[in-house]
Order: C-alpha cells, then sequence, then structure tokens
C-alpha cells in the first residue's frame, strides 16, 4: 500500500470516529509527524497520540478502525514496506520487506505459541538451534544478524525495532526444522497450524498476519 | 458357353480371392492400429493413476506440486521421446548399444506413427515412476530436467538393448514382453538414484535412534482410486505390447489381472503372518507389485505361474519397503520396491516359468543379465545425472519451502484453499 493509500485510509477513520476541536487536534497530529513517515507502528501512533490528547473513544476500538481501514486499502499488511516498487514475486513474498515492531510483536506471539507446545526440556534446544542457524546464514547483514541474536537471548526486551521478513522467516523456519527433527513433521505441522491459529486471533496480526512468517 | 464360362470363371476367381486377401490384410492392418492406439489410451490414463496416488499419498500442502510434476512429465517426455528417445531406441543400431536413425520421425509409415505413440506413453511412464519416490521436497525445474534426461537417454539407450531387434539383449534372447525391467526396474532404479541424492524429508528419522516415522498422506481414497486407474490401464500397457490384435489378447490380459489379484493377496498373507497391520496402501502396492511383476512374461507365462509370480511380488514389497527405511532411504509412495524390486522379480520369473521351456538355466541367466545390466546402467547413468543437476541447480528445496509446502512455494497455488493458512496470503 502507498503512502497515499494509508494516508486516506488513516483519515477516513479519524474523521469518522471524532468530532470538534480533537478530531481537529489529532488530524494536525497525525498530518505533521506520521502521514510521510514510510513505516511506523499502529500501536505506537496510537499510544503517542493517547498520551497526548485525551480522545473519547477506547483505545482499542481506534485500533480496530484503523486495521481494518488499512486492510480493505488493499494491503495485507500496513506495517510490511516494500524496499522497492517492484510487485510482490507471485511465487514468494518479497523476502526483503522491513518489519516494524507491530509486525515483530506478532512474530514473538507466534513463536512464542510454538515453542509453548514443544516439551519444556525441548524448548531451550529449539532456540539453541535458532541461535546456531542464524549465525550460519550469511546472505543477512551483521548488524541485524547481531540484533536478532540479542534478542533471541534477552526475550522480548531486547527486541529490535525492525527486522527483514526474509531473516525472521529463516529464524522461524530454524525453529520449525529442529521441531521437525524432535517430535517428526507430522506433529510439527500440527504445532504450527495451532500456533498460527492462536496468534491469528491477536489484534496486531490484523496487520500483519502471521502467516507471512511461515 | 460352358467353355466360355469356365474361362471367365479361371480369370475373375484368382482375382476376386486376391482382392479378399488384400482385404483381410487391410482389415488386420486396420484392426492392429485400433487396439494399439485403444491400449495407449489405457497407458496414458495410468497417468491419471499415477498423479491420483502419487497425490493421496503425500501431504495437502504437497498435492497440487505432485499433480504438476506428474501432468507435465508426461508432456515433456512425449515430446523429449519423439525428438530423441525413439531414435535411440528403435532406431537402426548397428553396434546393439543404441538406435541412430528416425529422430524426430516424420513422413513414416502408419505403422511407425503407431508404434511412437504406444512407446511415448511407455517412456512417460518410466519418467513418472522417479517423482512419487521424491514427492514433497523436490525442485519443480530439477525434476523436469531429470525428467527430459531419463526420457532422451536413460531409459532409451536401455530399452533399445532389449527391444530394438539388433539390441545385445535381444541378441542373447532376453524376455520382457512388456517392459518389467525395461520401464518399471529402470524406473525404480532412477528413483533409488535420486532418493539417495535428495535425502528424506525433514524429520522423516529420528535423529538419534534413526526410527524412521510415518507421514501419513493426506487422503488415502486418492491412493486406492489411483491404484485401480492403475490397474486398469495395465491391460493396455500388458495386452497392448502385442502390438496386434490377436487371440493371445486374452491370456496376456487374464495373466494381469490375476497376478495383481495375487500380488495384493501376497501382501495381505505376508501382513498377517508378520503380525503386521494390513495397511491399504500396502495392499495397492501390492497389486502394482503383481503388476509390475508380470509385465515382462505375461505373454510367455501359464496362469498358475503368472499368479504365483504376482503373489511373491507382493510378498517382496513389504520387506523391501523395511529394507529401505534401514537404509535411511525415503520413498513416499514405495516406487522402488514396487517398480524395482518387483519389476527385477518379474523379469526374472519370465525366466523360470517360461511356457513349456520352464527352468531353463541359460535362459535364467539371460534373465539375471538383463536385470543386472539395467541395475547398473539406470543406476548409475541417473545417480550421475542427479548428482550434477544437484551441484547446478540442487535438487532439493530450501527447509523453508518444505515447511510451507511446495504447492504454495512453487506453483503459488493450494490444492485446499479451505484449510490453509497460506490461503490469506492470496492476493
Amino acid at each position: 500500500m502507498s503512502i497515499k493509500e494509508r494516508k486516506i485510509a488513516f483519515l477516513s477513520v479519524l474523521s469518522a470516529n471524532l468530532e470538534g476541536g480533537v478530531r481537529e487536534e489529532v488530524m494536525r497530529f497525525w498530518e505533521e509527524k506520521y502521514s510521510t513517515r514510510p513505516q511506523f507502528g499502529v500501536s505506537a501512533f496510537l499510544d503517542e497520540l493517547y498520551t497526548k490528547y485525551s480522545v473519547p473513544i477506547k483505545k482499542g476500538q481506534l485500533f480496530r478502525e484503523l486495521s481494518r481501514a488499512t486492510l480493505s486499502a488493499g494491503a495485507s499488511g500496513n506495517s510490511v514496506v516494500r524496499h522497492n516498487t517492484q510487485p510482490a514475486n507471485t511465487l514468494e513474498p518479497n523476502a526483503d520487506t522491513i518489519i516494524d515492531r507491530n509486525g515483530l510483536l506478532v512474530y514473538q506471539a507466534l513463536q512464542n505459541e510454538f515453542t509453548a507446545l514443544a516439551k519444556p526440556a525441548d524448548r531451550m534446544k529449539i532456540t539453541k538451534a535458532q541461535f546456531e542457524g542464524i549465525q550460519k546464514q550469511s546472505k543477512f547483514d551483521n548488524p541485524s544478524v547481531r540484533a536478532v541474536l540479542e534478542w533471541l537471548r534477552q526475550g522480548s526486551k531486547a527486541m529490535p525495532n525492525h527486522a527483514e521478513l526474509g531473516m525472521l522467516r529463516k529464524l522461524f523456519n530454524l525453529a520449525y526444522v529442529e521441531c521437525c527433527q524432535l517430535y517428526g513433521p507430522v506433529r510439527a505441522d500440527n504445532m504450527l497450524n495451532a500456533a498460527l491459529q492462536k496468534t491469528n486471533s491477536l489484534p496486531e496480526s490484523h496487520l500483519t498476519p502471521p502467516n507471512h512468517f511461515i | 458357353m460352358k467353355r466360355i464360362t469356365l474361362l471367365c470363371a479361371g480369370f475373375v476367381l484368382p482375382v476376386i480371392s486376391s482382392s479378399a486377401f488384400a482385404g483381410d490384410q487391410e482389415v488386420t492392418l486396420n484392426m492392429n492400429t485400433l487396439w494399439v492406439v485403444t491400449a495407449s489410451v489405457l497407458v496414458f490414463f495410468m497417468q491419471a493413476g499415477f498423479a491420483l496416488l502419487e497425490s493421496g499419498s503425500t501431504r495437502a500442502k504437497n498435492s497440487i506440486n505432485v499433480m504438476m510434476k506428474n501432468f507435465i512429465d508426461v508432456c515433456m517426455a512425449t515430446l523429449v521421446f519423439w525428438t530423441v528417445g525413439y531414435g535411440l531406441m528403435f532406431g537402426e543400431s548397428t553396434t546393439g548399444w543404441f538406435g541412430t536413425s528416425d529422430f524426430m520421425l516424420n513422413q513414416a509409415s502408419q505403422h511407425d506413427y503407431t508404434m511412437l505413440l504406444f512407446q511415448s506413453m511407455f517412456a512417460a511412464t518410466a519418467a513418472t515412476i522417479v517423482s512419487g519416490a521424491i514427492a514433497e521436497r523436490t525442485k519443480f525445474t530439477s525434476y523436469i530436467i531429470c525428467a527430459i534426461v531419463v526420457t532422451a537417454i536413460i531409459y532409451p539407450i536401455y530399452g533399445s538393448w532389449v527391444w530394438n531387434s539388433n539390441g545385445w539383449l535381444a541378441q542373447k534372447g532376453f524376455t520382457d514382453f512388456a517392459g518389467s525391467t525395461v520401464v518399471h526396474s529402470v524406473g525404480g532404479w532412477c528413483a533409488l538414484a535420486a532418493a539417495i541424492v535428495i535425502g528424506p524429508r525433514l524429520g522423516r528419522f529420528d535423529r538419534t535412534t534413526g526410527e524412521a516415522r510415518e507421514i501419513p498422506g493426506h487422503n488415502l481414497s486418492l491412493v486406492a482410486l489411483g491404484g485401480f486407474i492403475l490397474w486398469m490401464g495395465w491391460f493396455g500397457f500388458n495386452a497392448g505390447s502385442t502390438l496386434e490384435a490377436n487371440q493371445s489378447l486374452g491370456s496376456i490380459a487374464l495373466n494381469t489381472h490375476l497376478a495383481a489379484c495375487a500380488g495384493a493377496v501376497g501382501t495381505v498373507v505376508y501382513c498377517i503372518l508378520g503380525r503386521q497391520p494390513i495397511l491399504l496402501t500396502s495392499c495397492v502396492n501390492g497389486a502394482l507389485g503383481g503388476l509390475v511383476g508380470i509385465t515382462a512374461g505375461c505373454a510367455t507365462m501359464d496362469p498358475q505361474y503368472a499368479i504365483l509370480t504376482g503373489f511373491i511380488a507382493g510378498i517382496l514389497i513389504v520387506p523391501s519397503t523395511k529394507l529401505l527405511l534401514a537404509f535411511k532411504i525415503d520413498d513416499v509412495v514405495g516406487a522402488i520396491p514396487v517398480h524395482g524390486i518387483g519389476g527385477a522379480w518379474g523379469t526374472i520369473a519370465a525366466g523360470l516359468f517360461y511356457q513349456n521351456d520352464m527352468f531353463n538355466a541359460e535362459r535364467i541367466i539371460t534373465q539375471f543379465a538383463g536385470v543386472g545390466a539395467g541395475f547398473v546402467w539406470a543406476f548409475f547413468a541417473s545417480l550421475i545425472l542427479f548428482h550434477l543437476v544437484n551441484l547446478a541447480i540442487g535438487m532439493r528445496v530450501d527447509s523453508e519451502h518444505e515447511q510451507r509446502g511446495l504447492d504454495f512455494t512453487e506453483h503459488h497455488e493450494v490444492g485446499y484453499p479451505e484449510f490453509h493458512q497460506l490461503t490469506q496470503n492470496f492476493k
């Protein structure tokens, strides 16, 4: 989705849900700070909005409205911003797209749901396989790999601000492969489906569907 | 008047009888052509059987990929066989090793065209055997390249040894009526080489114990239906190999049917005696093993020996499947036991139970030599081929693709969108 399409979607939601002076203030805030940004998280925008202004409707409701509007504007993921203007390869969604924090939250949830279905004793093995596997990948740049390794080591508190979709896919795949080795492909597939179903119910998944990462 | 009548009769009768004879010949030729074309259609329909059997034996996320491979390899195989394969197999062979004429056959006799049609169906069958063994993990483009080389070179060269009248095995008296070894074993050994090069599916074998894990197919009804379609097509495969509509068709078709039944029964008996579960997939493979087994000797065996051949082929399927697993070779549909082992046994059985000349040592040795030559040529030639393709473009898909399923990653389609998580990404 282009910046213009996103702008139209946001403005229509904000003008439909807010009234009077608040609407004008919020619109100005949006125009000045967010409307031209190539990428940002809806949740980050709302966090800032709600700390600065007293918005009369609930944050969750506005989040859902914005998510729905951006999705129907033609994007399968607002927070997924493509590097180039080429259309996505029909064989495979672009791996070089950048995922923002909203998407990373979805990824984290997917990964947590997936590993939660593994035996407790095996969870460390899965993380270890991811840790070792991602270091062997030469196609990703070093700072990104280091950031992801830190994330793996420290958990959600060290979550990076953004990451390449291809790297996240590889990271998840390393966990899947390890589960295939530990439990066989049938159980690994069941775990994957269960994790996807659970993660799909998160509000953040409206913007970045978890199946982007598999 | 009488003289005139006799004179006329003396001239006219031979003319009538010779034209009647010519008419008979034409009718016979027409009937032969009709039969071989019908048999070709039946053999072509076997591709549908292979597609269903293989697709049903794989997971839902790979079902379209398997269908695609079966669909495309028959197209590629037919074109390649017309271009190169037929000439190598049936062209003029001075050395006995391969033919050197009839490439891109055109301006030929009607008989040659009919023969080309029938034989191209056989070539497609040999190629398609490989696809089932290496399902769920093979790159589509790599598979197509391999299928082309198998149909252009590996299959026709061995075929020329046996079915070209000047072929060195044909000269020795090697018997393989409809291709237990020529088509099925060659396909089976190529499948073995491919499975070795590509390796097992993710998690097929336990990393620590080495024990095989079951990966059930997504639709066993398709497996059974595929088995029935293959069985039906086999009547064309075996009886069509007479290349003429003669009275032997009945006994050939009967032997084919008996062997298939005995093959399935053989598997069931083996499972019962071995206290193993009687699996549908094993029964279907048992029947197919019987069919592959009888293919070599269907025209030269009495029915009781056809039953014995099929029964033993059916028995051989189960232990040979286990043997492969012991070597950590992952054959998704059991193509290697059914086509490789079943074909080898059937070819030897054709020598053992040869009508009116049973247990002739010289014939049996020739049969063993032919089976051995088939293995050495097909296995090692395809092993080199698969290694080369693997080095050049890779035979195996990435583990991410294996995870997502080849339907989506190779074709951007899914067989069962209602149940597929990935379809949410579709635009």
